[in-house]
């Protein structure tokens, strides 16, 4: 009977230690080897937006809060060179889906983060923003008022 | 050697009874920035609103992590959840961008782990991971975020952001995308995600676990269950798409308003439903009772004012016809506020402007007042699509009746069953249609397309219904993150995969002070785990007598008789060791005489 209290009790502490995983808090840690296929996807989306051919976009509306006027502008062509390349970058999705298909017959698809939201932003004229939670190149370009030069 | 036994018992116990009564789930933040950049930005910063980081990149770390406590304390998991996020300098007026890393589907739980809930179908990983009880994919992470370096968020933890983008509430909202907020559909094609190849097999396209609850009202599909073109055509019905989850239903009265406003098409059954508007910034607002009515099209003079004779733009020629009933107009030409003022002239008592063809993929704009006709216009009008426009006045031949009203017995984002809306406006809006809740919602909810001012950084009702449509899709509340669900968890907050009951009552043995139920607390107890059968039994021969009282020291007559028993005794030991068991249970009152007499006629039978 000894030994099958000391076998329950090993039971116990063992799932105790084990099974009583404590909420540790949320935590910064660095160097992860998780972060290189982030690392590899950014890179070839930032390779693939600054390869494709150079876009002609114009800003059409007046999205930005000058600090200096305390007035709302249209971005300069820069800046609308600027938001037309990280939108390109954030918005790239992968022509394929790469699968992987595990032994226990699980599916996983390797999105690499292909359905990341993005967040765009256009200033008020009080100088706070509105922003709109997007998914799509096309879509992002609506709200900030940016359109091809062609359209002009 | 049992006080040894007690005391390591004792020890086990104080564990269970330290163990967190809520685990969470424990959320790592990599930080991929390099030096002196991002989360490592040295630049002098003074602590604000809560954050008490020195440099910029401190507090950035320290929002993130806010933000990542305030999920991780409120989901249940066992696995991790890696998160790689950094600070990059994007362009101006783009902040960031989040989502889940990989999905999965068909897994198998390891028990009692539920695995996935629905076949051939998408789960994020993180959620995958959860359900699993394992992490899918020990190298990749589960979330992918990058926010902008440039641009200026407030780093402050209390909400108290003034004209600032708080960036607690940002870092919520996207985490939540990446948690499980989301489907996994082109909404401008319909198709799900999937057309996998993996050497010769092929994975169909297949559905995801959000799509499970995503049902048009139109038709009563769910989206897990439509073709690609029903799912285009729903991703576009404005105020028609819902979410059927049991846990955000439930939430609906807790966290909205009644008070929707609502354009709602009464009859013909054919179109009847709410309609996507605009609303004017002149003449009387939505409110209630509103107004209901026929709706008749304005016809006027096509002219140089206005070339067609359905865009308002000069008096109404069928001014009789329109009196008393709701104008429907065509945009174009001419102001949004000539055309409701010639529709207040000819005696209208609302009025509808619905895109023209040169908008026709445009969402229903919101119609700006002007100085001088704006003030003078006293009637309610709103403006609509070009199809739903369409579709009214191809129904205006069998009569068409309406209402533009705050509607008091509807919350504002949700349907009339009660249920949520999810945004669906015209045009789609890949990513931020169906991925949402509706924007009409009110109270302003953390996951709607646009991070509100008004947000706290609550997950949870009766502020938010974030959580709850975690749960509906499979973060079950799991405190003690076994793997079995609080509500049939035997005990919700010590870890006890096996459920192991020994004396069936409702706390299994993990938790239970007195696993044998003999009524002596295990602390106290010199066998937690008595023998307990009903009736006191030797060899073959059961005798009738209770056993399940036992004595003060936790030992059960059958315990005792037992210990005897494997002393392998011989028959008259047996029976002398017998009666003094069951003598002293007589006299402790634990048996009746004939019960001692049936026991010792047991063992004399032995």
């Amino acid at each position: 009977m000894i030994r099958r209290v000391l076998e329950l009790c090993a039971v116990a502490v063992c799932s105790a230690l084990l099974g009583a995983q404590a909420y540790a808090g949320a935590k910064m840690i660095s160097g992860s080897p998780r972060a290189e296929k982030v690392n590899a996807a950014n890179a070839s989306r930032r390779i693939a937006a600054q390869s494709a051919p150079r876009e002609k976009w114009t800003g059409t509306k007046a999205i930005i809060f000058d600090a200096e006027t305390k007035s709302l502008r249209k971005p300069t062509a820069v800046e609308v060179a600027q938001m037309v390349q990280s939108l390109r970058q954030l918005t790239t999705r992968p022509a394929r889906i790469s699968p992987k298909i595990a032994a226990n017959g699980v599916q996983q698809g390797d999105i690499s983060g292909a359905f990341a939201q993005v967040l765009v932003a256009r200033a008020r004229p009080d100088g706070s923003v509105e922003t709109k939670c997007v998914q799509t190149f096309d879509e992002a370009a609506e709200f900030l008022g940016l359109e091809p030069e062609a359209a002009q | 050697m049992k006080t040894i036994a007690r005391l390591f018992l004792f020890i086990a116990i104080a564990i269970f009874a330290a163990a967190p009564a809520f685990a969470g789930a424990n959320i790592f933040i990599i930080n991929n920035d390099g030096p002196n950049e991002g989360f490592n930005d040295p630049t002098a910063a003074a602590p604000v609103g809560g954050n008490p980081g020195t440099t910029l990149g401190l507090q950035r770390q320290f929002a993130f992590v806010h933000a990542a406590n305030i999920w991780g304390s409120t989901l249940d998991s066992n696995v991790d959840i890696y998160v790689v996020a950094a600070f990059n300098p994007l362009a101006p007026n783009v902040l960031g961008s989040a989502g889940a890393w990989d999905v999965f589907s068909d897994f198998a739980g390891t028990p009692p782990f539920p695995g996935s809930a629905f076949p051939l179908t998408w789960y994020n990983s993180a959620l995958a991971d959860k359900r699993g009880g394992y992490d899918q994919d020990v190298t990749s992470p589960d979330i992918n975020a990058q926010f902008s370096s440039n641009f200026n968020f407030y780093l402050g933890l209390d909400a108290n952001h003034g004209a600032q983008l708080d960036l607690v509430a940002v870092l919520l909202h996207e985490l939540g995308h990446g948690l499980g907020f989301q489907n996994f559909v082109n909404e401008v094609t319909g198709a799900n995600l999937g057309n996998f190849f993996d050497g010769p097999r092929f994975y169909p396209l297949q559905t995801d676990v959000y799509s499970q609850f995503t049902l048009d009202i139109t038709n009563n599909l769910l989206w897990s269950n439509m073709t690609n073109a029903q799912r285009a055509a729903s991703a576009v019905r404005f105020g028609r798409v819902v979410w059927t989850g049991p846990a955000v239903t439930a939430a609906v009265p807790s966290v909205l308003s009644f008070g929707s406003p609502e354009v709602r098409v009464l009859s013909p059954a054919a179109i009847a439903g709410a309609y996507q508007f605009g609303a004017a910034s002149f003449g009387t607002p939505i409110g209630n009772p509103g107004i209901t009515g026929s709706v008749i099209a304005a016809v006027d003079a096509a002219n140089v004012t206005g070339p067609t004779t359905t865009d308002g733009c000069t008096p109404f020629t069928n001014a009789a016809a329109v009196a008393g009933k709701i104008a429907l107009i065509e945009r174009g030409t001419c102001g949004f506020t000539l055309k409701v003022r010639n529709a207040q002239d000819a005696g209208a008592i609302g009025a509808i402007i619905y895109n023209n063809a040169a908008n026709a993929g445009a969402t229903a704009p919101g119609m700006a007042t002007d100085p001088v006709i704006g003030p003078t216009i006293t009637i309610t009008s709103v403006s609509l699509t070009r199809p739903d426009g369409l579709a009214i006045l191809g129904q205006l031949g069998g009569g068409v009746t309406a209402s533009i009203k705050v509607d008091l017995s509807i919350r504002a984002g949700a349907d009339a069953a009660g249920r949520a809306r999810l945004y669906a406006p015209f045009p789609v809006a890949p990513g931020s249609s169906i991925s949402h809740f509706d924007t009409v919602a009110f109270r302003n909810q953390l996951m709607e397309p646009a991070i509100n001012g008004d947000l706290t950084h609550s997950v949870k009702p009766p502020e938010d219904m974030t959580l709850p449509l975690m749960r509906d899709i499979g973060w079950f509340p799991d405190a003690d993150v076994d793997g079995v669900a609080d509500g049939n968890d035997n005990c919700p907050t010590v870890a006890n995969g096996d459920q192991a009951n020994y004396d069936g009552d409702s706390q299994g043995d993990a938790c239970d002070p007195d696993d044998d139920n003999d009524g002596v607390p295990d602390v106290n107890d010199q066998n937690p785990f008595s023998d307990i059968r009903p009736t006191v039994q030797i060899g073959t021969c059961d005798s009738g007598a209770p056993n399940g009282i036992a004595f003060p020291t936790g030992l059960t007559i059958q315990d005792r008789i037992n210990a005897l028993l494997a002393t392998n005794p011989n028959h008259g030991q047996l029976v002398s060791g017998v009666n003094v068991i069951i003598q002293e249970a007589e006299d402790l009152g634990l048996i009746t005489k004939n019960q001692r007499k049936a026991i010792h006629a047991c063992a004399a039978h032995n």
